[in-house]
């Protein structure tokens, strides 16, 4: 009796307590809350798929084996132990998967078996397109259409001694289809800087680099992007930008959390002397250039510990707007050997100065940084300068009888190409610096019919008759500049040909191809070639102007300005006539 | 020998058994029955011993022997039926020299009445000097000094007696015999009453007896210690 | 000698290590057991600590298990409808896949992906970036080149063997039953195993495809990891929580309970008008209530007993004194009848002598019964003295001396040579020796009664052993009631009042002694007193044995059994050799 009271009492309590905590459990109601997107997690990686190689079986026919072979390709890199499986132990010893990739259509097919019956070998033929190659700087060099692709690669298989097939010999390096490129490849852009961090001026822009990185299964993107990062630009940007990273350094780990991304860096860093801003930007831009830890704090590790010895290096959430360059974007055009302000409402505003006459001798303007000079090719000949002020006049900066259309450079520099010559000349205007002859020999003999550079200050692209854009890199600095690293970025074949070229951004050029059917304006991008073909108005278009998501062109009949809008892909137009040519700063 | 002996007992039965039994002893017993007239009683017969029943109509028998002791010191044996330590205490204490617990045989009455009566045949010139106090025997007076101390006759035996063999040790066993004339071990509270009464006459501090001291375990002695 | 002590005490040491544990922990175990008996507290406390703990143990085990349950289950029904849908896209796909190859020999136009690789992608959400599936999905076709793909870091080794071979041998059995298997596995690139729900199925298009979806479920362990901490961490404070309550409860009820004890022993010392507070109307309260009610009562009872035995004590007094005074003087008359009786006539004188006899034994019988009305009151009261015990035995057979030789009885001693010192009533110890001695020669039949003295540190004991009829059983106890006789056919021949050995045992009590009987028809009988040295103490034991050695050799010899003493019948009976 007087134990039960307690007992009891306590049995109450539990039960109360029980009731309480399942109370607990309870949904809450109430809300609304912001919600995380799932997966959102994970900042630093991405989602794929991979081949997975089997072991060749030992009732499969020749092509079966060379197929298994291909699979086990794709997966080489992820697991090479499976592909000397497909191998005799001779074509294992020659074999060697390095070098560029090849890479074929998706609908390469076999053809037919020829069974060499005195050295009991079957070949079997691997037939298809090659559509690019990867190189081994990770560049993604398309192979034009109009090119001869055709390939055609034999492969010599011979039975083991439990009746399998082997491949006894075949080409050097991997051989992969475009679907195990797009399984395993992702178009990565890198970031540089478009300078050193020594010298002067500091780099101020981002150069970005495209390349094909291969998601590596055992570590995280991210790391697979800084530690391409770290190795240095591809070759066409070799010598002409700036990166943050010394040689040697490397990735230890990257970490993800909710708001924040931690990177441990390792190597010969030199905190002090590090260009901090350089690193964050190319951090950043490599990053959320990928999609990667956007929305998310860098924190950026030295070997474990504080990158500095007195505060971390965090690296905010976004890229300060300035190392992109989109900041001026006043649109000018030229009317009549005028150039005039677009404003947004009724005709433009002729410019100040004697840019702002109309003086039909003038043709191509170029605007300087800021705007505030202006340069033009006189009919004279000659590239002749004036100061965007009343007080300006017209100066001629390089002499010469053909010239192309003048090209400004970020550090003030006006450039151009002797067509009689066949030389690169810039001049200083500013510094009344006269003009000088710029190395370039891979545009040596080449009709080049317009150079521009990249507002960057780091490409440069030229036209080559009609039919042909090659992009290149300025490298070497103040005395020693050349132009070099030219690649071919698009051809034109046939009738059609180049009429315009404008560089949108510092990885994207602008070409406006008449062919027979219309007109094309072509987005390529410089890094890896990859097209996007803009939609074509019934307009004819002359001319091509461009400051990273504006795209502008002028008509041929009515001479108006057309605004490209990515949104609706559809062209609108301005609020001006009588246009020549659109013109931002630089470009 | 003279043997005039007072009776008071209300029992008008014990009484006359009383007197039969005295007088064929030879005594001459005379009877009161009440102990209002027992001190009216006692000073017309001017008797030699008093036998009192303790329970008595009227004033009772502590009250009488108290009364009797206030004017002499003639021996009174009381007649108890209580043998309890209390009765026999107050009685002793309020005077009494003896007691008997009824009942009793005839000869123990006479042996005791007879022992009470005794000393008085045996006169001894005898001066004893213990303390400050002097003793005449023989005169039966005890002094300090020129102050006379009045003590009945027991409480003079038991001073004798102890004052005899100064510095001698007497157990209880040893007084009641030599002073009542027991002859085996009887009531020593009757010894240690007498001696608080002799104490309260004689020693200048009762509280810190000089004269009669008692020797712890054993008994008591005269003399200092 | 130092050494010689050092040695002897290192040996000691040695074995009082052994025995002092033993005895400590003896100690231990007796303090913890008697702390457990007489704590009511501890034992609410600890029951509810333990019972609470198994309700804690069960419930948590009951909740862990439902956590576990609906976590787990939920969780692999949710992976088995995902991968269930998987694989409906897979299979789809793989059939459209003939079609399609059909259609692409057309040449020149772009060939489509590969339906594996775009069901993968669909499935895997590659082409949403940044967007990941919580599960790895690994499609493995072992027959056919190229048909085999994988999502994230799974590789074919993580297959789990039993799950692939249980895949397979359905498969023989043309039985398509998805199956799940449940391991850590460590994948690829990571460095610890993590927990894997796997869902494996095999799907027969083109060939068979094992579909296999690994589903990580190291998120769900951390959570039921979590889950049962908290319930352990909870199921323990809970339990001291519990302990806690029981132990305030407890106290509640335990306080005023321990209240009521102690009154109530007080109330059993004697102070009756003990009484407890009352708080309140709860139980407790009237447990007070009725436990002053029942001290009053009690109390009350008392008074009145006590008024009445008062009464009739002083009744018996003042009898006993109001017979006296015409005894005397009936004895007087007696006496003197007696003296004379050889003057009268025979018949008279006769008559006197009778008389005289019989008023002797009506007078001690009228002391003995006042004796009894005395301890009866409580007023008896003792005289101590320190005496030699063998001293009093002594007197006391002295006294008896002429009793011995009318019944022509010789008495034994065996007395110890040193004294015996007991602190004790003179009297009344004498007194008893008496009545022993008297009943021994009076039963004795003319044999020897041996009188025997010991001693040990507490105690002194006197026994009186007569060679008589003896006790039949079980009248060791009754000897000592008042007018008992054994025999009621029998006359007394010494005229014993038959209070002696009543009053005897009284005389003992009040000492804080014993008096024991023991007897055996034939065999005679023995009494035994044993008294304390100090006036009060507690007896332990007695120095003598209450039955004689010889007989006690005799029946352990004849018996060939242990020897089994009758129930000791002292006062209180039963604390015989302590």
């Amino acid at each position: 009796m007087r134990r039960v009271r307690p007992l009891c009492s306590a049995a109450a309590f539990a039960l109360a307590l029980l009731l309480a905590v399942t109370g607990c459990a309870v949904i809450p109601v109430g809300g609304p809350f912001p919600v995380d997107e799932a997966g959102s997690g994970d900042s630093v990686s991405v989602p794929f798929q991979r081949m997975v190689a089997v072991a060749p079986q030992p009732d499969w026919g020749p092509q079966q084996v060379v197929e298994g072979m291909l699979a086990a390709m794709a997966a080489y890199h992820d697991d090479p132990s499976v592909l000397p499986q497909y191998l005799t132990e001779e074509a294992r010893r020659v074999w060697k998967p390095d070098g560029a990739i090849t890479v074929i259509d998706n609908s390469f097919r076999f053809g037919d078996l020829v069974e060499n019956k005195d050295k009991q070998e079957t070949i079997v033929t691997i037939q298809g397109n090659k559509t690019a190659q990867i190189n081994e700087d990770d560049t993604y060099v398309p192979v034009s259409p109009s090119d001869d692709n055709k390939i055609n690669r034999p492969v010599t298989l011979v039975k083991d001694a439990s009746g399998a097939y082997k491949v006894n010999a075949l080409q050097q390096g991997l051989l992969l289809t475009d679907a195990d490129v797009r399984r395993a490849y992702r178009p990565t852009n890198l970031y540089y800087l478009n300078g050193t961090s020594g010298a002067d001026p500091q780099p101020d822009r981002l150069v970005v680099d495209r390349v094909r990185l291969r998601i590596d299964a055992d570590k995280s993107f991210a790391q697979t992007i800084i530690e391409r990062l770290i190795e240095g630009p591809t070759s066409g940007l070799q010598g002409a930008v700036g990166n943050e990273f010394p040689e040697g350094a490397r990735v230890r780990w990257i970490r993800s959390s909710d708001d924040r991304v931690v990177i441990n860096l390792g190597g010969p860093f030199d905190p002090g002397r590090t260009f901090t801003q350089g690193l964050q930007a190319q951090l950043r831009a490599s990053l959320s250039g990928n999609n990667l830890a956007t929305g998310r704090t860098l924190e950026v590790l030295l070997d474990g510990e504080q990158f500095y010895s007195s505060s971390p290096l965090t690296v905010p959430a976004t890229l300060p707007e300035s190392w992109l360059g989109n900041d001026d974007r006043q649109v000018f055009y030229s009317s009549g050997g005028a150039v005039f302000k677009l404003v947004n409402d009724g005709e433009g505003q002729p410019v100040a100065g004697p840019a702002g006459q109309p003086n039909h001798g003038y043709t191509g303007f170029a605007m300087s940084k800021n705007g505030d000079r202006i340069a033009a090719r006189s009919a004279a000949g000659g590239i002749w300068v004036t100061r965007h002020a009343l007080d300006g006049r017209w100066e001629e900066s390089i002499p010469g009888a053909d010239l192309t259309d003048p090209s400004w450079h970020r550090d003030g520099s006006l450039w151009t190409f002797d067509r009689q010559n066949g030389e690169v000349i810039r001049s200083h205007p500013i510094t009344g610096g006269g003009p000088e002859r710029v190395a370039a020999p891979a545009l040596q003999g080449l009709n080049v019919t317009s150079l521009r550079m990249a507002r960057n200050g780091v490409r440069v692209a030229v036209t080559v008759g009609s039919s042909r854009v090659q992009v290149g890199a300025l490298t070497g600095g103040g005395g020693n500049a050349m132009l070099s690293n030219f690649q071919t970025l698009t051809t034109v074949s046939g009738s059609d040909e180049i009429l315009d070229i404008a560089w949108s951004d510092g990885g994207h050029l602008l070409v406006l191809v008449q062919t027979k059917a219309g007109q094309v304006v072509k987005e390529i991008n410089v890094g890896d070639g990859e097209t996007a073909q803009l939609p074509t108005t019934n307009k004819r278009l002359e001319r091509l102007a461009a400051l990273g998501d504006i795209i502008l062109a002028t008509t041929e009949d009515s001479n108006e300005i057309l605004e490209y809008s990515r949104d609706k892909q559809t062209w609108t137009p301005k609020p001006a006539t009588a246009v020549d040519h659109p013109l931002f700063a630089l470009g | 020998m003279k043997g005039r002996v007072l009776v008071v007992d209300d029992d008008a039965a014990l009484a006359e058994m009383l007197g039969i039994v005295l007088r064929g002893e030879g005594f001459e017993p005379s009877f009161v029955s009440d102990g209002d007239k027992a001190l009216d009683a006692f000073r017309d017969t001017r008797p030699d011993l008093v036998l009192l029943d303790l329970m008595l109509p009227g004033a009772d028998g502590i009250d009488v022997a108290r009364r009797i002791r206030a004017e002499s010191g003639v021996p009174i044996v009381m007649l108890t039926a209580k043998s309890d330590t209390i009765d026999v205490v107050l009685g002793l204490e309020s005077g009494a020299d003896d007691y008997i617990v009824k009942p009793f045989k005839p000869k123990e009455l006479v042996a005791r009445v007879r022992a009470r009566l005794r000393r008085t045949d045996e006169p001894t010139p005898e001066i004893l000097q213990i303390g400050d106090i002097t003793i005449d025997v023989a005169g039966h007076s005890v002094k300090r000094g020129d102050e006379t101390i009045n003590l009945t006759p027991l409480e003079f035996d038991l001073l004798v007696a102890l004052a005899r063999k100064p510095r001698q040790v007497f157990t209880r066993e040893v007084l009641l015999e030599q002073v009542w004339g027991y002859r085996h071990a009887a009531d020593t509270r009757l010894v240690n009453v007498h001696v608080q009464r002799l104490r309260a006459k004689i020693e200048k501090d009762p509280e810190h007896p000089e004269i009669v001291v008692t020797v712890r375990g054993v008994g008591y002695k005269a003399g200092p210690a | 000698m130092p050494p010689t002590n050092t040695r002897r005490s290192r040996r000691r040491t040695f074995r009082q290590i052994l025995g002092g544990v033993r005895r400590r922990a003896r100690r231990a175990v007796g303090t913890a057991r008697r702390i457990w008996r007489r704590s009511l507290q501890l034992q609410v406390v600890t029951s509810t600590l333990v019972i609470s703990l198994i309700v804690v143990v069960v419930l948590g085990i009951f909740l862990s298990d439902q956590v576990n349950n609906s976590v787990i289950e939920r969780r692999q029904q949710s992976a088995a409808s995902e991968a269930a849908a998987d694989r409906l896209q897979i299979t789809d796909a793989l059939s459209r896949r003939d079609d399609d190859q059909a259609k692409s020999s057309d040449p020149g136009k772009s060939v489509p992906p590969d339906p594996l690789d775009e069901v993968m992608d669909n499935i895997i959400g590659t082409g949403r970036d940044g967007w990941k599936k919580r599960y790895e999905v690994l499609i493995l076709n072992v027959d056919q080149p190229g048909r085999s793909r994988a999502s994230g870091n799974v590789s074919q080794a993580n297959i789990p063997e039993a799950l692939q071979q249980m895949l397979r041998r359905q498969a023989e059995k043309f039985i398509d039953r998805p199956q799940r298997y449940t391991e850590p596995i460590k994948f690829p690139g990571e460095s610890h195993p993590r927990q894997t729900l796997v869902i494996g199925a095999i799907i027969h298009v083109n060939g068979s495809y094992e579909v296999y979806h690994f589903f990580p479920f190291d998120e769900e362990e951390q959570m039921l990891s979590n889950v049962r901490l908290a319930i352990v961490a909870v199921g323990f404070g809970l339990v001291l929580l519990l302990a806690a309550i029981a132990y305030l409860v407890a106290r509640q009820v335990v306080t005023p309970v321990r209240l009521a004890r102690q009154a109530a022993e007080r109330l059993a010392a004697g102070k009756l008008d003990e009484r407890l507070k009352v708080r309140g109307e709860d139980d407790l309260a009237r447990l007070a209530t009725s436990f002053n009610e029942m001290a009053a009562n009690l109390a009350l009872k008392i008074h009145q007993l006590e008024e009445l035995s008062q009464v009739q004590r002083q009744f018996v007094s003042d009898v006993s004194h109001e017979l006296r005074t015409p005894l005397t003087t009936v004895r007087m008359a007696a006496d003197l009848l007696y003296d004379a009786r050889e003057d009268f006539e025979p018949m008279a004188a006769r008559s006197a002598e009778l008389m005289q006899a019989q008023l002797e034994r009506f007078e001690s019988m009228l002391a003995d019964l006042l004796e009894i009305s005395r301890y009866d009151a409580g007023a008896a009261t003792l005289d101590l003295d320190s005496v030699d015990i063998r001293d009093v035995v002594l007197r006391a057979i002295a006294d008896s001396e002429a009793l011995a030789e009318r019944h022509s009885t010789r008495f034994e001693l065996r007395l110890p040579n040193e004294p015996c010192m007991a602190e004790v009533d003179n009297r009344r110890v004498e007194r008893i020796l008496r009545n022993l001695l008297f009943n021994a020669i009076e039963h004795g039949e003319g044999r020897d009664v041996v009188v025997t003295v010991g001693a040990d540190r507490d105690s002194v004991a006197v026994a009186v052993r007569d060679h008589g009829i003896g006790l039949k059983p079980g009248h060791d106890t009754l000897v000592f009631d008042r007018f008992w006789r054994a025999d009621p056919s029998r006359a007394r021949t010494i005229g014993g009042t038959g209070l002696g050995l009543a009053i005897s045992r009284e005389d003992a009590g009040l000492h804080g002694g014993w008096l024991q009987a023991w007897g055996q028809p034939g065999e005679g009988s023995q009494f035994r007193l044993t008294l304390p040295r100090k006036a009060g103490a507690d007896l332990k034991g007695s120095p003598l044995p209450l039955v004689p050695p010889e007989i006690e050799m005799r029946r352990t010899w004849r018996g060939g059994m242990t020897p089994v003493l009758l129930p000791a019948t002292g006062d209180g009976g039963g604390h015989e050799e302590g």
